[in-house]
């Protein structure tokens, strides 16, 4: 699917709208505003050269005590046919996301946590930890986001695709 | 047109239970969204529900697309249009004729299965909801479609059992179709206090996935409930390694899986996995053909088969009165991976394309016969299997790929598959197999060749087929060097090249000579045309109508309705006022032909032809009406007018534009393209007039002796006696008693039983599921054991002997004869030879036969009384030996009885007579404790004292 027009998923009273695209191996992009925000938007861009991309826009409620964001994303991994996907999660979701991949750890191939603090502005990008299926990332969105950005997404596609291979 | 467009949606294999809510959700998503996708795993009934949504919520237009069976993205456009009834496509014009066809209506497409195929559906499905206004799709698949407007919804689990009162099934879906299912396999099952929680249980362990929880229940018959949670349970816990709750649900199903596997008995497992070969269902012969293996000979498949059907695994659904088997997908990817695990794949690809084969083997004298239509039915259904062993075939046995595109022509052309056909053929003969100067070469390019002159590519067709000619010569085939010749003078007729005419008289020749009726009509098609380009039109009507004759004789209706249509388009292009009549007789014959084998290309050609009738007419409004309704028909499957046709139509419609002027011949025009097919057909049947002097074949003279020509001779009074064409089955040629007693059952049934009556007769403690399949495994025995599939066939949804097939049955014959010979002793006496013993003496049978078995005896018992009494009068001595023959019989019949004291006392043997009364009256106090009635004994008393009687 090289289009990414928007669809809707609906899983019991939830509607998330989402974008897809690409082929390959499924990358999930789990961002509260991942139709919008320019790092999503970037990462969409470059994974759906090679892999199969969807990003869900986070529904309004979702991570309210009435729809917790685990089981949200437990119903959008099932609904979405996602089989194993890498997960790259911005901060705010990569909680959730890491607690889901312990809980499911069979759900997930790799989890990126993305982590927007004030890192070394020489680095721009401090990877706190790489271990097996696991990555965190972080971002100075305060100092040089564009470049800090870039070496986040390079980050990234490296882990994924050393994942993938 | 009833029968060009609809594509029904399948009937649910086992009933569908609950759901009402999600069942309303679908129908409201689609009240308001002109995409819906039904996501979800593997075994979560995406499908069910899916069939209950449109059976409660679609539009009477709709079509149900099943895409499980397609390998090839690329094929996706065509198998929908094929399921469009869109079939004669050319240059891979799917997608315009699927938009063609779907732009003007409502009409809810539904594509079951789309997650192998998800971007090519995709695609589709974005293009056809562009193109097309008032379209709905519904798809179901595991992963959404992802297009602009699509609202895919998750299909949640099966409502779950409350933990506080799980006795109760109305109160949980789930517990409602383990119960339901169970019952299925074991009609006794019930849900009460001390299964309820553990039922409850399972349910809840399986997420509420409907597949999970058939499975879990088809294993009643075997293990208590307590049993199938803990196994069920020690199956989960190897997905999880028993730290913690909850699992995907495709990993449920999955140990769902595994467990239920693990129950089977090694054969069972085998046979399963071998299974997973097939593409889009499979019959017995298949499996039995395919499957075996050293442990399981075709013998004993049927019965392995039947108990992987009860177990859920396997699917069985009726088709023409046979049973067709399946896979659910997800089932037939779980075998697959055991089977390749097994190391076994490959040899099992061999012997599915050896299968298809020899089944397009079987098939090819059919295609060009008047047993074709039921054939093409046959093959056709087997289509994703012929297209996975010509994928197969042609990268692991290029010779036999070969062998398949040549056997596959006559197919394709029938079936209007020609890019599809023209892709294969022209692939095949790319191989360097296929470089060899070889009889199968010859038949593929004569394949290639057919469709090329179809498409109207003549002159790539002509080289293929000269060199057919010279193949096919080399290698003593007459046959299809007659073919080619008459094929290669359709490409010369096309190229205006004259040696046409003497390849098609030369193949006309060996035709007549061959009685082969499809070839001579095509010939003489052929010769007409030549002669309307040479604008002999009395010679081009003369040779147009022999072939009518012989399409006639021919006997399928698309081919009449052809010969005629050029019969009449030869007489349109006279000027004559009795030839128009009659063009609107034939015309209208061959209308009514195409309604029952309909093809748009054809019913098109008909259109134009009454049209040029109407214009004849004066009717200018209509003719130009019918022309739209014409051009409707073709862009449906992007077909253009014939050029000898075009030679008609043309000059009429610029006449038209004269006489209606351009905007009222548009209007009207575009007033005729607003049709359906099916009110086209209805106004242009109106339009002409019916012949009044049609004659239909006549139909040959019973046989005053059928036991000489049946082609199935049953004798059941008596020893039985079955003998099926030259073959005289003796018992054992059956391989099952109950096959020969179903054969007994249907026999005495002429009108046929339904499936239900056959189940309370055969079966009757079973459920209706045991019964579907029992009988199914059973018909197959009956129908193997006959060598004729034919001999049983189901009409209206009941089964009987075929009435086209001639049959002599002895019970039948007697009764018949009996009734008809009551003051014929001669011809009484006959019928009574028939009687050899009771009805299925010696049979082991079921209590149904008990009543017809006296019902006859009675019948018999009757017939003697009624010959001894017609003998009495010319020949007493043998009316007393009837009479005593009928005491043999029921020795406590005391009419006869009191006859035969009568005729002894009148012919002076009174001692006799009273010998004969104490016979009565022993046999009376002996099976009866009965006493002879007053008549008799007063009788008697008179012959006592020697009065006259």
């Amino acid at each position: 699917m090289s289009s990414s027009a928007e669809a809707v998923l609906q899983t019991g009273e939830i509607e998330t709208r989402y974008v897809r695209a690409g082929t390959g191996a499924p990358m999930l992009l789990l961002f509260h505003t991942a139709l919008t925000d320019p790092l999503a938007a970037a990462l969409f861009a470059q994974l759906a050269a090679r892999y199969r991309v969807v990003a869900p826009h986070v529904p309004a409620g979702v991570g309210s005590p009435g729809m917790p964001l685990a089981t949200w994303l437990r119903a959008l991994v099932d609904g979405l046919g996602l089989v194993r996907p890498t997960a790259i999660a911005d901060e705010s979701l990569a909680g959730t996301l890491l607690g889901f991949s312990l809980v499911d750890p069979g759900r997930v191939a790799g989890v990126v946590a993305v982590c927007r603090d004030d890192a070394d502005p020489a680095t721009s990008v401090g990877m706190l930890h790489a271990a097996h299926g696991l990555l965190v990332v972080a971002v100075d969105s305060a100092e040089q986001p564009a470049k800090s950005a870039e070496l986040a997404i390079a980050e990234i596609v490296r882990f994924v695709d050393g994942g993938s291979a | 047109m009833r029968r060009a467009v609809a594509v029904e949606t399948p009937v649910a294999l086992a009933s569908f239970v609950g759901r009402e809510h999600e069942v309303a959700e679908v129908g409201r998503l689609l009240a308001s969204t002109r995409l819906v996708t039904l996501t979800g795993a593997g075994g979560s009934g995406k499908t069910r529900l899916a069939i209950a949504a449109v059976q409660a919520h679609a539009p009477a237009a709709r079509s149900w697309i099943e895409l499980a069976g397609i390998a090839e993205p690329a094929l996706v456009p065509q198998h929908v249009a094929e399921h469009l009834g869109l079939r004669e496509l050319r240059g891979g014009a799917a997608l315009e004729a699927c938009v063609a066809r779907l732009r003007d209506e409502p009409h809810l497409l539904v594509l079951d299965n789309c997650e192998h195929l998800i971007d090519a559906a995709a695609r589709l499905v974005e293009a056809l909801l562009v193109a097309c206004p008032h379209l709905q799709v519904l798809a179901t698949s595991r992963e959404p479609l992802a297009v602009a407007g699509e609202r895919a919804w998750l299909v949640p689990g099966l409502s779950l059992p409350p933990r506080e009162a799980p006795s109760e099934p109305s109160a949980s879906d789930a517990l409602r179709l383990f119960v339901e299912r169970a019952r299925d396999v074991q009609p006794g099952f019930t849900l009460d206090a001390s299964n309820a929680a553990t039922i409850a249980e399972i349910c809840r362990r399986v997420d509420g996935l409907p597949l999970a929880i058939e499975l879990a229940a088809a294993r009643v018959r075997v293990l208590a409930p307590e049993q199938i949670l803990a196994r069920l349970h020690d199956s989960f816990r190897l997905l999880t390694s028993g730290s913690r709750s909850a699992i995907p649900r495709h990993q449920t199903l999955r140990a769902t899986m595994d467990w239920s596997y693990a129950l089977l008995a090694p054969e069972e497992q085998g046979l399963l996995d071998r299974l997973s070969v097939f593409s889009g269902g499979f019959t017995l012969d298949a499996a039995e053909a395919a499957c075996t293996d050293a442990q399981l000979g075709a013998e004993g498949v049927l019965d392995v088969l039947a108990r992987l059907v009860d177990r859920s695994l396997v699917t069985m659904r009726e088709v023409d009165g046979s049973a067709r088997y399946a896979l659910l997908e997800i089932v037939r990817q779980y075998a697959a991976e055991r089977l390749r695990a097994r190391g076994d794949e490959s040899e099992l690809q061999r012997r599915h394309a050896a299968y298809v084969t020899t089944l397009l083997a079987d098939a090819e004298p059919h295609w060009i016969r008047a047993s074709r239509p039921p054939w093409l039915a046959r093959v056709h259904r087997e289509l994703d299997n012929i297209r996975l062993a010509l994928a197969w075939t042609r990268d692991h046995a290029p010779a036999l790929h070969l062998e398949l595109t040549g056997r596959l022509c006559w197919f394709w052309f029938a079936s209007g598959a020609w890019a599809e056909a023209r892709e294969w053929s022209e692939g095949a003969l790319a191989l360097p197999v296929a470089t060899a100067p070889s009889r199968a070469r010859a038949a593929t390019l004569f394949s290639a060749a057919v469709i090329a002159c179809m498409q109207a590519d003549a002159a790539v067709a002509r080289p293929w087929l000269e060199e057919v000619i010279a193949l096919a010569g080399a290698h003593g085939d007459a046959q299809l060097v007659a073919y080619a010749r008459n094929y290669l003078g359709m490409a010369l007729v096309h190229l205006q090249d004259p040696a046409s005419e003497a390849e098609i008289e030369a193949a006309l020749t060996w035709f007549r000579t061959h009685q082969d009726r499809y070839g001579a009509r095509l010939s003489l098609l052929l010769l007409g045309s030549l002669e309307i380009v040479r604008g002999n039109v009395a010679r081009a009507v003369s040779l147009f109508e022999e072939g009518v004759a012989v399409a006639r004789e021919f006997g399928l209706p698309r081919e009449l309705a052809i010969a005629l249509q050029m019969l009449a388009s030869a007489a349109l292009q006279r000027d004559q006022p009795a030839d128009a009549d009659r063009a609107a007789a034939w015309l209208h014959d061959a209308l009514v032909a195409l309604t029952q084998d309909p093809q748009y290309y054809f019913l098109a050609r008909s259109l134009d032809m009454i049209g040029v009738l109407a214009a004849r007419r004066g009717d200018a409004e209509d003719a130009a009406r019918l022309m739209g309704a014409a051009e409707t028909a073709r862009r449906r499957i992007g077909a253009r007018v014939f050029p000898l046709d075009h030679r008609i139509v043309a000059p009429w419609i610029a006449q038209l534009r004269t006489s209606l002027g351009d905007a009222g011949f548009d209007a009207a025009f575009a007033a005729g393209r607003a049709l359906s097919p099916g009110d086209a057909v209805e106004h242009a049947l109106a339009r002409t007039r019916p012949r009044a002097a049609a004659s239909p074949p006549t139909a040959a003279p019973a046989s005053s002796s059928p036991r000489t020509r049946a082609e199935l001779v049953v004798r059941g009074l008596g020893p039985l006696e079955v003998i099926c064409g030259e073959r005289r089955l003796d018992r054992d040629a059956w391989s099952s008693g109950r096959a020969r007693e179903l054969l007994l059952y249907l026999m005495l049934a002429p009108a046929g039983r339904r499936r239900e009556d056959i189940g309370l007769a055969f079966w009757p403690d079973a459920t209706a599921a045991q019964v579907k399949n029992s009988f199914h495994v059973l018909l197959h025995r009956l129908r193997k054991t006959l060598g004729r599939p034919d001999l049983v066939i189901v009409e209206d949804e009941r089964y009987r002997i075929n009435p086209a097939v001639e049959v002599w049955f002895d019970a039948a014959v007697f009764e018949r004869e009996v009734r008809a010979a009551r003051r014929d002793a001669p011809r009484l006496s006959a019928a009574i030879e028939l009687y050899r013993g009771a009805l299925f003496d010696g049979e082991v049978a079921g209590d149904w036969h008990f009543a017809r078995q006296d019902q006859l005896r009675m019948q018999y018992h009757d017939a003697l009384s009624a010959l001894a009494d017609l003998l009495l009068e010319t020949d007493p001595q043998a009316a007393t030996r009837t009479l005593e023959h009928l005491i043999a019989e029921d020795p406590v019949r005391e009419d006869a009885h009191r006859r035969l004291l009568l005729w002894y006392a009148r012919a002076g043997q009174r001692d006799r007579a009273l010998q004969q009364f104490e016979r009565l009256a022993a046999a009376l106090r002996t099976e009866l404790a009965a006493v002879p009635s007053r008549a008799t004994v007063e009788l008697v008393e008179r012959i006592r004292r020697a009065e006259t009687v």
